[in-house]
């Protein structure tokens, strides 16, 4: 029987505790993050008021992880819908499912620590347990942030999940979609899946030439964002247009 | 990647773009009202060019309004309408819940029709005998980006500080602000001055915080209250500094002069007292 939990955000007094761990050497950066047991506690914390059903993530330990990221990324965002954009944006909320709730599967996912040294390990801890920047693609790279946000930006009322596993499939889709301005157009973005649905076997050519077709593709739609506003047009429109200038 | 709109090669003339048209779009933003749920913006939107307003009148052409929010990838698009002459106001209620940090406002001009000789007024010497296609959907104009910050709704450890701290790459230069850089104000110090003032920051020793506000923070925040006052820049930053002015009921409207005792009397007010301000600085980011 799944049980409802409070979801927290991490205390300022919490981030300088990060922060403090941060600035000591490599050995004792590995050890707390190579522990068992969190670096931060219940003290750490404050209410968000938002309590759900916070699910097990998935960890396979296959080398492949999009499968995995694919299930987590359909569990974390539809456990947590009822988190508005302007929440899922704070640094202090995803700290404390990177650093408490989901340490177990951060541990597992994200295991680099345990192979880097110096400034290579705290760009790491910051890359994957942090938000390394102030900007909207660090929440692609936070390890439990990617997962809501992959969600978020992908979800259809009609479709549910599909877009994202189709994003989720090449990450040449993922890096080409989410971190360009194309990206942020929710018409563009659906008719780039549509499209990669409706001529899957033409985007998943062997070797090289799906990735090609695909860089193509969002090449042209790139190349149409120059000289109209996307924004005022629908998928139909967008795909429509893809399609004319094939 | 958020939108960006400068320099850029169309292919077509578009006012705004470089020097193809000589003639002027821009807007003008007011202060930003913000409720518990959500923020209204409006301005004004003024428009020079008598080929491109009559397109307007006759429906041959829109005025969209584009509000994005980078952060929480937020867009969304208004239309304006209802010009008077050449100029028209413009107001939108957008729920806080769909925005975060900065929020970038683009005003644009598309056509709604297909014309196959395109030549505005003002259009420059180097189309002299071209001809100029347009479709539906092809940006006519656009004005230069206006843009604001929402502060955090926690700004404790959050990125709400006004002053960010950072590390001088010109070394001959002591230590300069930078006011041009986003939602907060750069602190540029030297490099070997940047190590001690953090570790003076987590000492946590009042004696040495309050020479560490007099030394920089001061001198900032006097300058800051200049250009917020005189220069209607603008600026990320200015929405901060506005609402901290507010929640400390002190008064001063941008656009005229503030002589500079009267700044030093304001900035020193502000630094001493215990909120929020004084959050945003102790807070300040390294």
């Amino acid at each position: 029987m799944p049980t409802i939990e409070k979801v927290y955000s991490v205390s300022f007094k919490g981030i300088e505790k990060i922060k403090t761990i941060l600035s000591g050497n490599t050995s004792e950066i590995r050890k707390a993050y190579s522990s068992k047991t969190p670096p931060l506690n219940a003290e750490d914390f404050v209410d968000t008021g938002i309590s759900c059903y916070l699910p097990d993530l998935v960890f396979s330990g296959k080398k492949n992880k999009a499968k995995d990221d694919e299930k987590n990324t359909i569990l974390v965002h539809s456990s947590l819908k009822s988190l508005t954009r302007r929440q899922a944006a704070s640094v202090s909320i995803w700290l404390w499912f990177t650093h408490f709730r989901y340490w177990d599967y951060m541990q597992k996912r994200w295991h680099g620590v345990h192979n880097k040294n110096g400034q290579q390990l705290r760009s790491y801890i910051e890359t994957r347990y942090l938000l390394f920047s102030n900007s909207s693609r660090a929440l692609f790279r936070n390890g439990v942030s990617r997962l809501w946000w992959y969600g978020e930006i992908t979800f259809d009322e009609q479709d549910q999940y599909l877009n994202a596993s189709i994003m989720l499939e090449k990450l040449d889709i993922t890096q080409n979609l989410v971190e360009r301005t194309i990206g942020r157009i929710p018409g563009a973005t659906q008719a780039i899946f549509s499209l990669l649905l409706k001529k899957k076997k033409y985007f998943s050519a062997s070797k090289n030439l799906g990735r090609i077709r695909i860089r193509q593709l969002i090449k042209r739609l790139g190349w149409h964002g120059t000289k109209e506003l996307l924004d005022v047009k629908t998928k139909q429109e967008i795909e429509d247009l893809l399609l004319a200038s094939e | 990647m958020k939108l960006t709109i400068g320099n850029h090669f169309f292919p077509h003339p578009v006012l705004g773009n470089k020097k193809d048209i000589d003639s002027n779009f821009s807007f003008s933003l007011n202060p930003i009202k913000k409720t518990e749920k959500t923020i209204e913006i409006s301005g004004a939107i003024s428009l020079s060019n008598n080929t491109i307003f009559q397109m307007l009148q006759q429906n041959s052409a829109t005025c969209l309004l584009h509000i994005e929010s980078s952060m929480t990838f937020f867009r969304a698009v208004l239309k304006v309408g209802k010009w008077n002459k050449n100029i028209t106001d413009f107001k939108s209620e957008i729920e806080l819940k769909h925005l975060r940090g900065n929020i970038d406002l683009n005003l644009f001009i598309i056509s709604n029709v297909t014309q196959k000789n395109y030549h505005p007024d003002g259009l420059s010497a180097q189309y002299d005998g071209a001809k100029i296609e347009i479709s539906k959907g092809s940006i006519l104009s656009f004005a230069k980006q206006k843009s604001f910050s929402l502060p955090d709704d926690n700004s404790k450890g959050s990125g709400g500080s006004l002053f960010i701290l950072k590390q001088n790459k010109d070394e001959t230069l002591k230590f300069n602000f930078n006011f041009n850089g986003g939602e907060c104000i750069a602190i540029l110090v030297p490099k070997s001055t940047f190590g001690r003032i953090d570790a003076i920051y987590k000492s946590g020793n009042a004696y040495f915080s309050g020479i560490l506000v007099n030394t920089f923070f001061l001198p900032c925040l006097v300058e800051a209250l200049r250009i917020y006052k005189e220069e209607q820049a603008g600026y990320p930053w200015c929405s901060k500094l506005e609402a901290s002015l507010a929640e400390q009921d002190i008064s001063i409207s941008p656009g005229s002069d503030l002589e500079f005792d009267n700044r030093m009397e304001i900035a020193q007010k502000m630094l001493n007292k215990a909120s929020p301000l004084s959050d945003l600085i102790t807070n300040y980011r390294c």
